[in-house]
């Protein structure tokens, strides 16, 4: 049981499973959203078509309305900027990487097309995460529906990237039984995608976090380097390569590979929660 | 030196240690200590502060000015916030 969204890396995950398991035994779970676009839910079909396998589509709009997700966004957007109205797109960004300590800043297009940016306090920040993150755990929570129903496994998507840094929701997008690409830089999950013979479209398609409603990359919200050079980046920090030495393979400054370094330490160290299983507390202790 | 036993800097301390230090029970927080790196703050928690800050005594901080320089122990933050009282 996969989650489709029409990128690269579902596309990956469900590529492999039909391999291994054969295609009519891998269910394409499609969950078109308001925020996501047409085209993923497009390409989250045509994959499906590819691959022969089993597909189902499970729209999520009216149930994350219904539970209040984009009344509790609205209402945090409207922390920053009181003028907003639902239909404007927005976008959260984090700060540049200067070594110094990351914030971020909500970006609003208003109707006439022009936009505007203001940072974000920490209290509407975390309503505004807490209300997007429904949409994942809404997506999980049907997803673990399907399989319960059909006795399958829960196959989950994240690569590296995601994975290494905490890129991922707990009890949403992280939560699954089997992480195939767990352990695949972005790159090998692109190439992968082409040894597959993935369509066209999904094998060359750059990620986007499918979250707020102006196109947001990886990049600008959590990461602060596109994805190529976050392979790069955090190979070369387990690796040990100086920063001066990576430094131009990253295409940056050593400065802001040391920065870069620092970085993917302080997100291992910060999202370490996500990863770990509850604390048991023993009553005999 | 920015005198952190003033009131800036008492009230600063208060509100640290009152929403940030009971996770850190054993912690006697010192004047020059590294908010950051001691894992009393967080980036979040660290945004918070600097929120506080404005609200409490009236000050806008601009993007650039959110550093450790500024901010990143109690002695920095009081000094921060009287240099731009005073001006």
């Amino acid at each position: 049981m996969v989650a489709v969204s029409g990128g690269v890396d579902s596309g990956v995950v469900a590529a492999l499973c039909a391999r291994a398991l054969g295609p009519k035994r891998v269910l394409c779970l499609r969950m078109p959203e308001r925020d996501a676009g047409d085209e993923s839910s497009r390409l989250a079909l045509e994959l499906a078509r590819a691959l022969g396998a089993p597909t189902v589509e499970e729209p999520i709009t009216d149930v994350l309305a219904a539970l209040g997700c984009y009344r509790r966004r609205d209402e945090a957007i409207r922390e920053v900027f009181p003028e907003y109205e639902p239909g404007w797109r927005h976008k959260l960004v984090r700060s540049e990487p200067t070594g110094g300590v990351i914030f971020f800043a909500l970006v609003v297009e208003r109707p006439d097309g022009t936009q505007e940016r203001r940072r974000m306090p920490p209290d509407a920040y975390r309503a505004l995460i807490s209300a997007t993150n429904m949409k994942q755990r809404v997506r999980k929570l049907l997803e673990y529906t399907w399989a319960d129903r059909l006795g399958y496994a829960v196959v989950g998507t994240a690569n590296l990237l995601e994975h290494d840094q905490g890129f991922f929701v707990k009890g949403g997008d992280g939560l699954a039984d089997v992480k195939p690409i767990a352990r695949l830089y972005k790159s090998e999950v692109y190439a992968l995608a082409r040894a597959l013979g993935l369509p066209d479209a999904i094998a060359g398609r750059a990620p986007t976090t499918e979250t707020f409603s102006l196109p947001q990359g990886q990049d600008e919200f959590y990461f602060g380097h596109p994805p190529e050079r976050m392979d790069l980046l955090i190979h070369g920090r387990d690796s040990g390569v100086p920063a001066a030495e990576l430094a131009a393979s990253a295409g940056i400054g050593a400065e802001d590979v040391e920065i870069a370094y620092g970085e993917i330490d302080r997100r291992r160290v910060a999202t370490e929660y996500l990863h770990a299983p509850p604390v048991i507390l023993d009553p005999g202790a | 030196m920015t005198d952190v036993a003033g009131d800036v800097g008492r009230e600063l301390r208060s509100f640290i240690e009152e929403n940030y230090l009971y996770l850190h029970p054993d912690v006697e927080l010192g004047e020059d200590d590294d908010l950051l790196g001691l894992g009393i703050l967080d980036s979040l928690a660290f945004i918070e502060l600097v929120e506080e800050i404005q609200s409490r005594y009236g000050i806008a901080v601009q993007d650039i000015e959110i550093t450790e320089e500024n901010f990143g122990s109690l002695r920095a933050m009081t000094r921060f916030v009287e240099s731009r009282r005073a001006s």
